[in-house]
């Protein structure tokens, strides 16, 4: 559902990705594996535009590529981004409302995200800024989530969190896998995430370094060895 | 009893700083541009306004002219300038919002002339006479109508952004760029707005404060000051401590009037600005403070 | 020093030229009267990045205090001068205050607080004529001519201070806590008090400014140093050249001279100023004087350049052409012996080598790289392509094994001779040369590389800090000359080539023994990237205390001695 054809971004003359094509079937989690600043971020942003790309995006076979991000919100791809980005000074509430922003119904979704993450209910009244980091880290995903995106983008979900909290996390994109959300997953922690997608594409320095089945990847001790640092 | 009719007199002025503070804060809080021009913008507005009351006699038509063009003005600013120069340093920001403050003083210049003008009261009526035991309060009817007319507008504002999907999206915009992105909000549509609303408010402020201020190129400069400082003095974080600063800074203005000299009263009111941001920059009610060195 | 003469002579004859016209020269007085506070206002907002919108008030405070004490007192004048520059100062600490606690627009709001309160205090003041101000203030001189000449003997003396400012230590510590309060004082630049003397400093430029404003002009009035006064110095800071000496009067010839050329319409100049300054932060951030002074650099001195270039290339050479490729590289040999292949660097020339050429039992070969001095011009520009040709060179001349002596770019070269034609050289001297990993030139170095083609005063200049304890002047025009001759596309492609190579693979396949000899006065090469060298050589490294980037001409006998000892170890 998601084809993307030599991406490029470039950052002024720094070229973050240098021309990477993947692909995002439906009910399907795919994960985009990297170190710091190996162009992960980026690539997420280029496919929204939100920095200027160059290169291919098709989703449900329409071309999107010059779209703006709001466009591209309105299609259905929806970003959990880095660092969960969510409004502190706004309540839990209005953070999520603003998740239905475009698209998605607040009363209709809303029950499903507090059915995935029952604190949210409990804390809707509270300021986002007062919630933990992992709380806040549902409230992003809940924030995406309650637009019922077509394709739901996740950027390092598991970032700065305890453990335990990111067992949970990942216990959720299960969930939402068997819900049939297709997920493009970008993260650092190889073996997690590798563990719950199908696919998966190494990215070194802006390219795509090794791709193949998850875990097919998972039990390749060369792959293991030279890509995921394990 | 004096000090009760300094308090008194300093509310309508202080509602007109409280209002033109809002304006600035709203567009700081949300685009991150500490706007110098501001006074300038509604400067402009002010004698649009001034011209469809020499041609219509009606006060009412000559408001709603000054701020509709101010929300042009504001969207003419937003859509031109500040859009084209998102990526510039706040330094080089803050001297394009200078040079646009004195192109602006030279447009009206332009078209208008130096003179001074008069402007009617929006509301003329005998003034309210309270008498108490030990003296009389006066109060204006235009000074109360300025009061309530700034207040419904402020209290309308802040419901605005308290309670509607548009005015979240707002405060969800100044609080996380990216984060109003992915959820799909058109940044560019927020900041228009929120330029074109700032840019009305003052445009009010200038029509409501012209039959005392007069009309003239500079009649908002120390408008424009006044509205920064009680922004700081509010803390620009909170909206309405934004408020509160312009109620406070009206009262201690007319204040010093009385008791120390009105001669000196816009001098002393400076110096306190200053002695604020020195000691006080993060405001009297907000707690974290960036403008520190 | 110069500067600050050229400018009175300049400002001189154009008062000369119109010294019969009395309002000319008043205009004149008054571009350099607000050249002055805006130099004031250039120390503080150009030189140490405080920006201050209220700089009008210190002219207001010394145009008042001499106009009270001349006309109430009749206090001789260089009393009320030394009055006027005490209580701008007085006032410069007074508005430092805030900036010491205060940043960005927060410091823009207080200055323009502190502007138009003491504009307020004036103008409440009945003693001094409150709104209407003073009139009659006696002048210095009858003669427009010599009220002229003191206002811009004034401006020059206080340009030739600054420039001694702006070089001093102090003014280092001006442009640290400008480009970051937190870095500078890391490096223990205390930053309140020198903000704290910046702004005495640039209030004391403003307050005399303001003091020749009153005896020039005879009348002021609050209004005459209000928030637009501060507005028209800011963009005369920003028009002219932030930063720079000059700036402040370029920018007042244009804003206080523009207004006269208008005088018949009744056109604002705040459209214009306005107009300008935005578009000058925008699109010219550096201002005029930059502008003026790149286009100095860039075409004053081209006629010369190319003269010297057609007289150096033809003059008589000691040395010989090798043909290699077609491509013709000129040498020079010195000495018998085992032969020693000399390697010169970047802008450089066999000429480099001309205080070391001669070791005894040694037989120097000393090239000209392709694209240097009088050797012909090649397109590829890479560091390999230059050993290549001395690979080509070493073969044409049947020499078997050399040993290669490389000095900065030649450095490179003679690493990537050494590690891929190991059999070529038998043993390896570094002299100040990059590290394995190549040398970066940070990207806005290069318009100053490009700059070096054209202008040989600059390239000399460059040259002189690459030697810096050499006082060989003759040798130093001499390569200089040599530099010139480079193919112009080097200037920058050198450079280009030096970012571009890593021989930390190959390195390994040298087993030669390798000598690093660096200066510690280097600017150019430090310790670490020796360090990388040695490290991944075995080589041995060798720092020489006294000397910078260039041993060969700075401390030739200690080079040789090091060359010995190391050429004939076993």
């Amino acid at each position: 559902m998601l084809e993307v054809q030599n991406l490029e971004v470039n950052y002024g003359p720094i070229k973050a990705v240098k021309g990477i094509s993947f692909s995002v079937s439906k009910g399907e989690i795919v994960t985009i594996l990297g170190s710091n600043g190996a162009g992960k971020t980026s690539t997420l942003f280029g496919i929204l535009n939100i920095v200027k790309s160059k290169g291919k995006v098709l989703f449900n076979g329409e071309d999107v590529s010059n779209k703006n991000t709001v466009y591209m919100v309105k299609k259905g791809i929806v970003l959990c981004p880095e660092n969960r980005r969510i409004f502190p000074g706004l309540t839990v509430e209005e953070n999520l409302k603003m998740g239905t922003y475009l698209r998605g119904n607040y009363q209709k979704n809303s029950k499903y995200v507090y059915d995935l993450f029952p604190i949210l209910k409990e804390r809707g009244k509270q300021k986002a800024g007062s919630l933990s980091g992992g709380e806040q880290q549902m409230l992003a995903l809940g924030r995406a989530l309650i637009a019922s995106p077509d394709l739901l983008m996740l950027d390092e979900p598991s970032l700065g969190l305890a453990p335990i909290i990111i067992d949970e996390i990942f216990g959720v994109l299960k969930i939402l896998k068997e819900d049939g959300i297709p997920i493009l997953l970008v993260e650092q922690n190889a073996i997690k995430s590798l563990k719950i997608s199908d696919r998966a594409y190494v990215l070194e320095n802006g390219k795509i370094a090794y791709s193949g089945n998850a875990s097919e990847m998972l039990k390749d001790e060369k792959v293991k060895k030279a890509y995921l640092g394990m | 009893m004096q000090i009760l009719q300094g308090i008194i007199s300093g509310i309508p002025q202080g509602a007109l700083y409280g209002l033109t503070a809002f304006g600035i804060a709203l567009i700081f809080k949300t685009t991150g541009v500490l706007n110098f021009a501001h006074g300038n913008s509604g400067m402009l507005a002010t004698y649009v306004g001034l011209s469809v009351y020499l041609l219509t006699q009606n006060i009412i038509f000559s408001i709603i002219a000054a701020v509709i063009t101010g929300l042009l003005v504001g969207l003419v600013v937003e859509r031109f300038l500040m859009r084209p120069l998102k990526n510039i340093s706040s330094g080089a920001m803050l001297i394009v919002t200078l040079g646009l403050l004195m192109v602006i003083e030279g447009i009206v210049m332009v078209i208008w002339g130096v003179d001074y003008h008069r402007f009617p009261e929006i509301y003329m009526a005998a003034p309210i006479i309270l008498f108490l035991e030990n003296g009389v309060l006066v109060m204006p009817s235009n000074d109360i109508a300025i009061t309530i007319i700034s207040l419904a507008v402020m209290l309308a504002l802040a419901l605005f952004l308290r309670y509607t999907k548009l005015g979240i999206a707002i405060r969800a915009r100044s609080e996380d760029e990216i984060g109003a992105l992915v959820c799909g909000i058109d940044i560019n549509n927020v900041d228009t707005i929120v330029w074109s609303v700032g840019i009305a408010t003052i445009a009010l402020v200038g029509v409501l404060a012209a039959p005392k201020t007069y009309i003239h190129p500079s009649m908002l400069i120390n408008m424009q000051l006044y509205g920064i400082t009680a922004g700081v003095l509010g803390g620009f974080s909170n909206l309405f401590g934004v408020i509160l600063g312009g109620l406070i800074l009206g009262i201690l203005e007319k204040l010093v009037g009385v008791f120390i000299s009105p001669d000196y009263q816009l001098s002393i009111i400076l110096i306190l600005i200053i002695l604020v941001l020195l000691f006080k920059p993060s405001g009297l009610f907000a707690k974290e403070f960036e403008g520190r060195a | 020093m110069k500067k600050a003469i050229w400018t009175f002579v300049f400002g001189a004859i154009v008062g000369l030229i119109f010294i019969s016209k009395s309002f000319l020269l008043l205009v004149f007085s008054n571009i350099v009267i607000f050249g002055i506070a805006a130099l004031g206002l250039n120390v503080i907002f150009g030189y140490t990045g405080q920006l201050s919108i209220g700089h009008a008030a210190f002219m207001a405070i010394g145009a008042y205090i001499t106009a009270y004490l001349t006309i109430t007192f009749n206090i001789p004048l260089v009393i009320n001068l030394l009055l006027a520059i005490f209580v701008s100062a007085l006032f410069g600490i007074v508005i430092a205050l805030p900036a010491l606690r205060l940043k960005g627009f927060y410091l823009a709001i207080a200055t323009m607080a502190f502007g138009i309160a003491i504009q307020e205090i004036i103008a409440a003041m009945k003693m001094v004529g409150g709104r209407i101000g003073m009139r009659d203030i006696p002048p210095i001189f009858q003669s427009d001519f010599a009220t002229y000449l003191l206002n811009l003997i004034f401006y020059c003396v206080l340009v030739y201070i600054t420039s001694i400012i702006v070089k001093s230590p102090l003014g280092t510590q001006f442009n640290m806590v400008r480009d970051s309060e937190l870095a500078s004082s890391a490096f223990g630049v205390k930053v309140a008090k020198t903000k704290l003397q910046a702004f005495i400093i640039s209030a004391i430029y403003s307050g005399i400014a303001g003091f020749l404003y009153a005896h020039t002009i005879g009348y002021i009035s609050p209004m005459d140093f209000g928030l637009n006064t501060s507005l028209n110095l800011l963009a005369m800071v920003i028009i002219g050249g932030f930063a720079s000496l000059n700036g402040g009067l370029i920018g007042s010839i244009i804003i206080t001279g523009m207004p006269f050329l208008f005088s018949r319409s009744n056109f604002p100049m705040t459209i214009i100023v306005g107009g300008l300054m935005i578009v000058f932060v925008l699109f010219f951030p550096r201002g005029i004087a930059y502008g003026l002074n790149l286009l100095y650099l860039k075409y004053f001195e081209v006629p010369y350049v190319l003269f010297l270039k057609r007289f150096w290339k033809n003059k008589n050479k000691e040395g010989h052409f090798v043909d290699i490729n077609s491509v013709k590289l000129y040498y020079e040999v010195a000495g018998e012996g085992t032969p020693v292949l000399m390697i010169h660097g970047n802008y450089g020339s066999h000429r480099w080598f001309e205080k070391v050429k001669n070791i005894d039992g040694f037989k120097a070969y000393i090239p000209d790289l392709p694209n240097f001095c009088f050797s012909d011009w090649i397109d590829e520009i890479t560091i390999d392509t230059y050993a290549d040709y001395l690979k080509e060179f070493l073969d044409v001349l049947s020499l078997e094994q050399v040993i290669v002596v490389g000095h900065s770019l030649g450095g490179a070269v003679a690493m990537s001779l050494a590690f891929r034609y190991p059999e070529k050289c038998e043993k390896l001297i570094l002299v100040d040369s990059p590290s394995l990993r190549g040398l970066k030139t940070p990207e806005e170095n290069y318009n100053i590389l490009n700059l070096l083609k054209r202008n040989r005063t600059l390239l000399k200049n460059s040259l002189k800090a690459m030697m810096p304890s050499s006082k060989d002047r003759k040798l130093l025009n001499q390569l200089t000359n040599d530099g010139l001759l480079m193919n112009p596309q080097c200037f920058t492609e050198n450079a280009r080539a030096l970012e571009n190579y890593n021989y930390e693979e190959i390195a390994k396949n040298y087993r030669g023994e390798v000598l690093f000899i660096l200066g510690k006065k280097d600017t150019l090469i430090t310790e670490n990237m020796a360090k990388n060298v040695v490290a991944n050589t075995n080589g041995e490294l060798e720092i020489v205390p006294h000397v910078g980037h260039s041993i060969i001409i700075e401390d030739p006998v200690l080079f040789k001695n090091l060359f010995i000892e190391f050429a004939t170890s076993n």
